[in-house]
């Protein structure tokens, strides 16, 4: 069945058909909200809205415009941003010498304890908001450039920029590390 | 030599930025540059040098992969509650406006109350415009107003 035949019956009250939206979308986006929030209590609050939001707004859904996935990534990162900015309200900078999202310990959420995927996962926390999202989005989710820079409203361009300063600076806090 | 017509030629710069933009794997280049810069690849030492290099963080990034533990239970619980929101008037006239590009229909519909409006003042009697009369009506009103006061 396709992204928008899925979406029609769903938005007519077909349990079995979303049903089917969560077994295919429901890991991804679970996967995205943790890489993003680092934290797995919130980033399954986030998965379970963003289904909840798919199911009530089925019918606004548009196959001409994105496909599910991207629709649904949206709708996940819309969320996730407005953790991570009530975070940053809340919690204060250190010193001001950094811009970056103070977020928890990675290490928090519990992987599998390898020093080196602990090692990534810290890397990553260090990234400030869009650097993260940017590479959670196209090197992680697997999404199309054009796909993610929709989701992040950018250009393509400006995409490619944050994801080289995102590989370049995670690379470089690994050497300081290692 | 001679290059396809489909593979439209890449520059070595931007060989090089999309390997430091998205890694090594063919799989997350662009498409429509992916197969240009497979064949640029090949015959140059650097590029491979350049994709050795992101190769490596490649590797180190793949090594996070967080467990997932998303749980369907709750949110299969809560959905009789809430059911599909279907389309409202208000959100169906919006798409008829702005989900796809303006066709000329669209633009007559959007436009007519405007060249109305605009023909109507043209065509008015610059009589009707004389506001004389309700100024002295609201200064002066008529008696029987005063009376029910």
């Amino acid at each position: 069945m396709d992204d928008r035949a899925l979406m029609e019956r769903i938005s007519q009250g077909d349990h079995g058909a979303f049903s089917t939206l969560v077994k295919q979308h429901a890991p991804a986006l679970d996967r995205f909200a943790v890489r993003l929030l680092l934290q797995h209590q919130q980033a399954e609050e986030v998965v379970q809205e963003t289904l909840m939001r798919a199911w009530q707004r089925a019918g606004d859904y548009d196959a001409k415009r994105a496909r599910l996935s991207t629709w649904l990534h949206q709708i996940a990162h819309n969320l996730c941003v407005d953790i991570l900015r009530r975070q940053k309200r809340e919690l204060p900078l250190a010193n001001g010498a950094e811009t970056a999202l103070t977020l928890p310990d990675a290490t928090e959420y519990p992987t599998t304890k390898s020093e080196t995927q602990d090692r990534v996962a810290n890397a990553i926390a260090k990234l400030n908001e869009h650097h993260r999202t940017a590479l959670v989005l196209t090197y992680y989710q697997g999404l199309s450039n054009r796909e993610v820079a929709q989701i992040m409203d950018l250009s393509v361009r400006a995409l490619e920029s944050l994801l080289v300063r995102a590989r370049q600076q995670i690379k470089k806090i690994l050497e300081e590390s290692s | 030599m001679k290059r396809s017509p489909f593979t439209p030629p890449l520059p070595h710069a931007r060989a090089i930025d999309i390997l430091n933009t998205y890694g090594a794997a063919p799989e997350r280049w662009p498409a429509q540059e992916r197969d240009a810069l497979i064949e640029l690849l090949k015959s140059s030492d650097e590029l491979q040098t350049v994709q050795k290099t992101a190769g490596d963080l490649d590797s180190l990034l793949d090594n996070w992969q967080p467990a997932t533990a998303f749980s369907h239970d709750i949110l299969f619980r809560s959905l009789p509650a809430q059911a599909p929101r279907a389309q409202s008037w208000s959100d169906q006239i919006t798409s008829l406006f702005f989900s796809r590009p303006i066709g000329w229909q669209q633009g007559v519909l959007a436009g007519a109350p405007l060249i109305l409006g605009f023909i109507w003042g043209l065509s008015g009697d610059p009589s009707n415009q004389d506001w004389s009369e309700a100024e002295f009506l609201i200064l002066n009103p008529p008696m029987e107003v005063l009376a029910d006061e």
